[in-house]
This record gives C-alpha cells, structure tokens and sequence, in this order.
C-alpha cells in the first residue's frame, strides 16, 4: 500500500488507488450479483478464476481481479493490477483534458451564439 | 488493515464535486434567456427573442455537459458514499396504516359516488378535479417527491385484500409484460376517450378497474397482482424507488433522492426494462398529442384516409416502438465502449431506472401549472359537490416563475439521470474510462430527449384533433 503512495505522491493517484481496495470482498464468490454476459462467436475471453466471470482484454481483467478480489490476489497479480489502474489514472487525465475542452466550447460556443442574437 | 487513508481519501472527489458545484449556476444561468422565453411564449408577451432551436440547443448542451461534468467524479468509494447514504425512521404504527387504508377505500367510494350524482360537466364535478387534478397532478408528485405510500393508500389493493384468494400459480413467462400492455392501455384511454371530461365514464372506468383488480387479486394473490400486473401500482413503486423516504422491513428508510436507482434489481428483465420506458413514454405522448404539429401530421393522414383512431394507435406504438430502440441502441454503445461481455439486457436493467429521474421531471413539468391552475376549483367544489358553483374559480394567469420551474425541474430530472447512470456504470464496469464511455450512447438519447421533452412543455397546445373534445 504505502510502496504504491510512494510511486506517484504528487500527481494524488495512490489516493483512488487505495480507496478502490475497499470494495475487494464485497462480491466475493456471490455469483448471483454478477451480470449475465454472452460471448460472441469469435471471443477469447479471460475468465475470473475466482467468480467465473468473462472479460474481453487483459485491462478489463487485472482491473476486474483487483477490485472485485483484492485479497485473494498473489504479489504478483496485485502489482499487475496496480499497474492497470495507474496506466488507467493517465487515460483518465487525458479524458478529463477533452472533457474541460467539450465545456469550454460548450459553454463559449452558446455565449457567442446568445451574444450574436442579442445583437 | 485499515487502507482507508483518512484525510487523503477525498481530495479528487472533492475537487470533483467543486468542480461540479461551481458550473452548475454557470449552466443554469446559460438556461435563463431561453427560460424567459418559454416564461413569454405561455404569458404570451414577446421579451427576449430566442429561437427555438437554440432553446432547445440548449436544454440539450445543459444535459451533455452535465455527463462531462460527471466523468470527473471517477472515485467508485466516492460515488457510493453518495448512494449508501441513509438512515433508517421508526415504521408507522398499525393504527396510522389502518387509517390510510379507510381513508383511500374512503375517497374511491365517494370519487365514484360524485361521479354519478355530481353535475355533469367535468370542470364542476369534484370527482373529475380529485382524480385528474388531486391525484394525477398532486398526489403522483408525491410518491417521488416524499415517498410512496400508495401500496397502503391503494384502495383496489385494500378491496381486494378483504376478498380471499384462490393463489393461482401466476405464469412467470407472463413476467410483467402485462403491466406494460396495461399502463399503454390505460394512457391509451385517457388520450383517446372523454375520460378527463366525462364523470360519468370515470366513475364507470374506476369501478371496472375496482373490479378487475380484485378479480385478478383472487385468482393470483393481491402480492403477486400488485407487483406484477396492476400498471399504476408498478408505476408508483419505480417512482418510489426515486423518492427520499421509502418504507422498507426495517422501518422508513431516508436517503438522497434519486440514489437508489442505480442499486441492482430497481428493473429486472426485458419486460421491466420496457416498463420503466414506457412510463416515460406515455407522458411524452400524453404531451404530444395537444401539439400543433401532431394536429398538423393526423389532420394530413386522415386525410388521406386513414381512419383517426388507427392514426392515433400507429403514433402511439410507432413512437413506444422509436423509443424503446433508441433506449435498446444505446445499450449496445454501452456494450461496444463499455468493453465489456455484458449483455445488452443486463446492462438495460442498470441504466433503465435512471430514466425514472426524467420521467419524474417531466411529470412534474407537465402538471404543476394545471394543478397551481385548478386549485381553486378543487377547494369551491369540493366544499360542496353535489351542489357546486356554477363557474368554479381558477387561477386565469399563472405567474412567469411557474413555468420557469417546470422547465428547470425537467432539466434537474435529467441531471439525477446522467448521475444515476454514471454510478450504475460505475458498479458494472471495472474501467474507470470505460464506465464513463459506456455512457455515450445513453448520454445522446438523453440530449435527444431533453430537446423533444422541452420542445412539447414550451410549444402551445391545441385540442387534440378527432377526439370530440376527448383528452387532456
């Protein structure tokens, strides 16, 4: 936990990082709660070894194997999912910058359309 | 262990929800002009001149900032800190339920009783004013506003609770599609028949319904009718699954409106999935109907020679058919953005109920002027219903601000929706970018909603054509 603190402090990551680790028992083994999927015909999917479920690429996957059973996880497999969620900390800021950008020309746009009619 | 680092936990929820808080006014302020507007086309004094197509732009642009404003909040313990919230309040004592149960048995009995010996004319006949004006415009705002009381207030459910039960097995293939064919069929009536006019026909409709609920309850059980088949009863515990208080084993549990709905098990199958867009479909149409351009396009069919009924049915389950695809269509972007193997039906069963948010929005937008309009008639008539004033009074010009309301509230219902989407994509997924991608699909239904929806609160209603002065 605190080796994850330590990798990125400034950029506040480690901080969702460990928050996520709360929900690793809540679904655990309860294969009821899980959504019904259906593969399609092609698929190559990487099933949860602990509740079964399927998902469709090695992100989903680490990510699913982290939060869903944290706890049960070898050195190994939590590093991989560490990693997955940092990776995806920075997709996130990417998509958060477009994001600002969609408000920005959201908000501006209708001020200059609103300004040119009440011209 | 203890991960829960105390203080740091909530920096990146936090700036998210300033972030939130702060462009809120900014969006609302947007709003404002068009909001005059609309305030102008019901006074109908000309102030600011705002075409409609930039009204409606941005009713929508409000919606989709408002999903890029959620995409910042990306902390799961965060979003389900805000919808575990809650307390639990002592349940009511028996004799209070006993005492709602008489009081709703109570108010069928005489709506019905005014309905035959009151005065004819709808607008003087207090059976009429309770159930369109009391009950739809008032008590329905209710159910999501406070809480839904209805399963003890029901009067059909206590009738058919003194009434033994044969405890049929209820074919489960049925699932509740008949609830989704009986909230059409009864929309269906009131858009088409007299039945907002006639109190006659109302009080008549009220028995026939008294009686096939209660037949229903004997063959199947009064558990089973009421939480499968009966529309208005289904219709009410969705929007009860909106409100802040909702009664439960424990006693009254209060939480943070809208929250619950992105809990597991609010829709379940297709035929729930349909239910919850059909709830919001029916409003849309009942609104549709009483449109220029909807008297403009039947006038065109029939015609041509279309009969004006089949005109009416072909509109009306064309149009449940458009939305229920859209809906459906949506779903699939969730799946393909989503990456996710999840199937369209489950995912449905997890973004449907957020549309109860709208659909409470639109209600409320739909009936507050009529309710704030009548109530005066509803006090004079209801001093004296068989004897009523000849020309009971109403309030002929409603302030600017009502309709500055409606407009806003359609607006936060859809915010509640656009978050309550965002958390169920949060509990399905496991990537934080693909919850929020799932989204896109849902997020354009709702713009495209928004802008119809808005579009039929602000445009001027006429008398829906064909129907001798049926409809509301």
């Amino acid at each position: 936990m605190t080796g994850v603190a330590d990798d990125d402090v400034d950029s506040g990551t480690d901080v969702e990082v460990g928050n996520d680790f709360d929900s690793d028992d809540e679904f655990e083994d309860s294969d009821d709660s899980l959504p019904e999927t259906e593969l399609p015909a092609d698929a190559e999917p990487l099933t949860c070894p602990y509740c079964g479920f399927d998902l469709p690429e090695e992100t989903q996957y680490r990510l699913h194997l982290g939060l869903e059973h944290y706890g049960r996880l070898d050195e190994a497999e939590q590093e991989g999912f560490k990693e997955s969620y940092r990776s995806e900390n920075d997709a996130l800021d990417r998509f958060r910058i477009i994001a600002l950008g969609g408000l920005v020309l959201l908000y501006f746009g209708f001020l200059v359309v609103y300004a040119l009619l009440a011209a | 262990m203890d991960r829960r680092p105390a203080v740091s936990r909530w920096p990146l929820g936090l700036r998210a929800l300033l972030v939130g808080l702060a462009a809120v006014p900014v969006l609302l302020a947007l709003s404002e002009t068009a909001l005059a507007h609309a305030a102008a086309l019901r006074g109908s004094t000309t102030t600011v001149d705002v075409p409609t197509w930039l009204f409606l732009a941005t009713g929508g642009g409000a919606v989709g900032a408002s999903f890029l404003l959620a995409s910042f909040v990306t902390d799961r313990t965060f979003i389900r800190a805000i919808h575990e919230w809650g307390r639990t309040l002592p349940a009511p004592g028996h004799l209070l339920t006993l005492g709602v149960r008489l009081l709703g048995v109570g108010l069928l009995a005489g709506t019905v009783a005014v309905g035959y010996l009151g005065p004819p004319t709808g607008f003087r006949n207090f059976a009429v004013l309770l159930v369109w004006v009391v009950w739809w415009g008032g008590y329905v705002a209710s159910t999501y506003l406070i809480g839904n009381m209805w399963p003890t207030l029901n009067p059909f459910r206590t009738l058919a609770g003194l009434v033994p039960s044969v405890e049929r097995p209820y074919p489960d293939r049925l699932g509740t599609w008949p609830s989704v064919v009986g909230l059409l069929g009864l929309i269906w009536l009131e858009v088409i028949s007299p039945l907002a006019d006639d109190p006659r026909l109302l009080a008549s409709t009220l028995v026939g319904y008294t009686l096939v609920t209660v037949a229903g309850s004997v063959v199947y059980g009064t558990e089973t009718w009421f939480s499968r088949v009966d529309p208005i009863a289904r219709a009410f515990a969705l929007f009860g699954r909106f409100a802040p208080f909702e009664r439960t084993t424990e006693g009254i549990e209060l939480r943070l409106p809208g929250t619950a709905l992105s809990e597991a098990g609010v829709a379940d199958g297709r035929d729930e999935v349909a239910f919850v867009v059909g709830l919001l479909y029916v409003t849309t149409f009942d609104g549709f109907v009483a449109t220029g351009l909807w008297s403009d396009v039947a006038t065109a069919v029939v015609g041509v020679g279309v009969p004006p009924l089949a005109t009416y049915l072909l509109a009306y389950l064309g149009g449940f058919a458009l939305f229920l695809g859209a809906f459906w269509w949506s779903m699939g972007i969730a799946r393909q953005y989503g990456k996710t193997y999840i199937t369209r039906t489950a995912l449905a069963e997890r973004f449907a109920p957020s549309l109860v948010a709208i659909a409470a929005g639109y209600h409320v937008a739909h009936n507050l002027g009529f309710l704030l309009g009548l109530l005066p008639s509803v006090t004079a008539v209801g001093a004296a219903p068989l004897s009523p004033p000849q020309q009971p009074p109403v309030v002929a010009a409603l302030p600017g601000w009502v309709s500055g309301i409606e407009l806003t509230l359609v607006l936060v219902g859809h915010f509640v929706a656009v978050w309550v989407a965002h958390a169920a994509a949060y509990e399905l997924l496991p990537g934080r970018l693909e919850a929020i991608k799932s989204q896109y699909g849902i997020t354009l239904v709702m713009v495209a909603y928004t802008m119809i929806s808005l579009w039929i609160v602000t445009t001027p209603t006429v008398a829906p054509p064909f129907l001798g002065g049926g409809g509301v």
